[in-house]
């Protein structure tokens, strides 16, 4: 994955540029907003990654440069402010995603593989080994056995299935499944996620819904590295 | 029929008295003068008739039917109307002579006159009836009297018939004159209802629009330009304000990333020793933590500004109740709380969705966190409390708040027990965001017994077909 990341700051350019390269994310980066806005236009990027104070051109006119320009590149924004509106005027600008600093990396690594991949969205069953669900029929299978979901399970399972082998954080769960911010209370997602394992996995094999210490949680079947293991 | 809480009804109610008082005063005088003026009519009317009748006795000193054609040759002149009566005294004080033209009615003279000589009023009395009359002693040549007497039934009831009328036309003239006054001071006052209405807006919705000033320069004049100064004064102050946190967020946040950044830069270095780790782990932690503070206070200023009036939308209470009841409820079910949600009657707000879910989120926390195992959290909507008003309470079982400290916890970082984890924001927080809105926070608590916030918020669409 090709990333651009726009940040006036050079010592936090460097960190964040580290750690996402850990990652295996390639990064590029640019100073100023005039500088990453041709970048763009010219350059290949799979995501974009903007500050939304910087010299020159700001994040958000930056944006609507891009999308005036119809150029589709995802982009997440990151932001000193905390406020809601910032957040709402971002995303109704063009934004794919918004960020408020401080942030931890797993936080920003989640996210842009999340908006990565939200481009492709394929509408007809959603299959992780022996875990399917069907969102037009609202149904969901284990071992061709169907399990009822409350339609709060079902929505938390289509997000995760949607992102399935990318870790989805507590705070994006709660923004895309609830809608809403709930920062100070996400432990809340971890007894729903509870209830969704006591569903649709505790008890079937493999084990799909795994837990990221300080991020959140991935859906991915792991049994073939299991396998691997003991090679 | 009118609104007494109306300075325009009150002030015409006060004119009206006023008026009234004026106006009875005039008639009283009129009335009293109305009737003075038939006094002195009927004194100068018995003065001459007994005065000519002393003239004639005098002429005629021995002529008993003297007084007999005296009174026809009145009678013929057209004095019927007039009931006059003489007596005629000696020297003596007896009776000479004595005749009356009211004989035909049943009516006799008055059998006592005043005293000699003189004039006034003195009624007779038939049974239950009182007859009126004006009497007059005029002394004769001869040292006897003259006695007169008029019987002034139609005068009096003349005086009685204007006084009657009078009094009966000033119910009239109140209410003509409350009518006019309440129309004239509601025209008058005008400007100030439009100040009203604007300060009501102004602080349910802290938008800020302007009062029309109509030039004149008059008394609501001038307050109509004050308070557009005053709203100019708080527009630039939010707005000010606004601005500062924003440069506070920016000013804060940056840095505090920065070293988060550097710690878990720091972190991912795999020869660390266990121990820096762990020293690194929990600076991680207290970062978090002073971001989390540093977001909630920015939030509390953003809400003390006031709603931001490009956020706001149609909101609809019970629908977002149900959304954070939703999500609370595992946490409560883990708890052994048992978390209820009832709506009586929905309802639709203006405001911020995601300051308002803020809101109630923080009360359904609090009172999550506060309740023993066992217990029950209700959340209860009535969307019309009032015409305008909706309702929304919620209720918890458990240790209840201590009189003092029930203001208490509303104000920042006043944490009453401390036990408990949170950054001791987010009844502050929930304070301002319902008095952003125009609502309130109430709470009634009994120790032992349990809380009940009450959250008041006004509604924006009336109640639909709930007229009846």
């Amino acid at each position: 994955m090709r990333l651009l990341y726009v940040e006036d700051d050079a010592e936090a350019r460097s960190y964040v540029r580290g750690a996402l390269e850990e990652t295996g994310i390639e990064v590029d980066v640019a100073g100023d907003g005039r500088l990453g806005l041709s970048k763009m236009m010219e350059g290949d990027y799979d995501v974009a990654v903007l500050d939304v104070m910087l010299p020159e051109v700001s994040g958000f006119e930056m944006v609507k440069h891009l999308r005036s320009a119809r150029v589709d590149i995802p982009v997440l924004f990151l932001t000193a402010q905390c406020d809601v509106s910032q957040r709402i005027e971002g995303l109704n600008i063009g934004a794919d995603d918004y960020l408020s600093k401080p942030f931890a990396f797993a936080e920003l690594v989640a996210r842009i593989h999340a908006i990565a991949r939200r481009r492709i969205v394929p509408e007809t069953t959603l299959r992780t080994a022996n875990l399917s669900l069907d969102p037009e029929r609202r149904a969901v299978y284990r071992d061709e056995l169907r399990i009822e979901l409350t339609p709060k399970e079902f929505k938390l399972l289509e997000y995760m299935m949607r992102n399935a082998g990318s870790t989805v954080s507590r705070a994006m769960i709660t923004e895309r499944v609830w809608g809403y911010g709930f920062e100070s209370y996400s432990n809340s997602i971890d007894v729903h996620v509870n209830h969704l394992r006591r569903k649709v996995d505790r008890n079937y094999s493999p084990r799909l819904i795994h837990t990221v210490k300080g991020v959140g949680y991935i859906l991915e079947d792991r049994s073939n590295e299991m396998l691997a293991i003991p090679d | 029929m009118f609104r007494t809480r109306s300075v325009a009804t009150q002030w015409a109610l006060r004119y009206a008295v006023a008026t009234s008082i004026v106006v009875s005063s005039l008639l009283y005088f009129h009335y009293s003068e109305t009737r003075a003026r038939i006094e002195s009519d009927a004194q100068l009317l018995l003065r001459l008739q007994a005065n000519e009748l002393v003239g004639q006795l005098q002429r005629n000193p021995d002529d008993p039917s003297v007084l007999e054609s005296f009174l026809d040759e009145h009678q013929a002149i057209g004095y019927q109307m007039l009931r006059l009566g003489f007596r005629v005294f000696d020297a003596e004080r007896r009776v000479v002579l004595e005749r009356g033209s009211f004989e035909s009615e049943a009516i006799s003279l008055p059998r006592e006159f005043p005293d000699v000589p003189g004039h006034g009023l003195v009624s007779e009395e038939y049974g239950s009836l009182e007859y009126p009359f004006y009497t007059l002693t005029v002394r004769a040549a001869d040292g006897g009297w003259v006695e007169a007497a008029i019987y002034t039934e139609v005068f009096a009831r003349s005086a009685r018939e204007v006084g009657q009328l009078y009094a009966l036309s000033i119910p009239f003239v109140l209410l003509l004159t409350t009518s006019i006054g309440v129309g004239l001071a509601r025209i008058s006052l005008r400007p100030l209802s439009q100040i009203i209405a604007t300060a009501t807006q102004l602080s349910a919705t802290r938008r800020t629009s302007h009062v029309a000033t109509t030039g004149k320069g008059d008394e609501l004049d001038r307050l109509a330009f004050a308070f557009n100064e005053m709203i100019d004064r708080l527009h630039a102050g939010v707005g000010r304000m606004r601005r500062f946190s924003a440069e506070v967020a920016h000013e804060l946040r940056t840095p505090v990333s920065l070293m988060r950044n550097r710690i878990e830069s720091a972190l991912a270095d795999r020869e660390l020793l266990e121990s820096d780790r762990e020293i690194f782990e929990q600076t991680l932690e207290d970062i978090d933590r002073l971001a989390s503070t540093v977001a909630s206070m920015l939030q509390l200023s953003h809400s003390e500004a006031g709603l931001d009036r490009s956020q706001t939308e149609e909101v609809s209470l019970h629908e977002l109740l149900a959304s954070v009841v939703d999500f609370f409820d595992v946490i409560a079910e883990e708890a052994e709380i048992g978390l209820r949600l009832r709506v009586s009657e929905g309802a639709v707000v203006s405001g911020d969705a995601h300051w308002l879910h803020q809101l109630f989120a923080n009360l359904v926390d609090n009172a999550i966190k506060f309740s023993p195992a066992g217990s029950a959290v209700d959340v209860l909507v009535d969307g019309h409390h009032g015409p305008s008003e909706a309702w929304v309470r919620i209720e918890d079982h458990g240790i209840g708040v201590p009189r003092h400290d029930r203001e208490r916890i509303f104000e920042a970082f006043e944490r009453v027990a401390s036990q408990t984890p949170g950054s001791g924001l987010g009844l502050p927080l929930a304070r301002e965001i319902a008095r952003a809105h125009g609502g309130e926070i109430e709470l009634k608590s009994e120790l032992g017994k349990g809380s009940s916030f009450l959250v008041r918020l006004p509604t924006t669409i009336p109640r639909e077909n709930g007229s009846s």
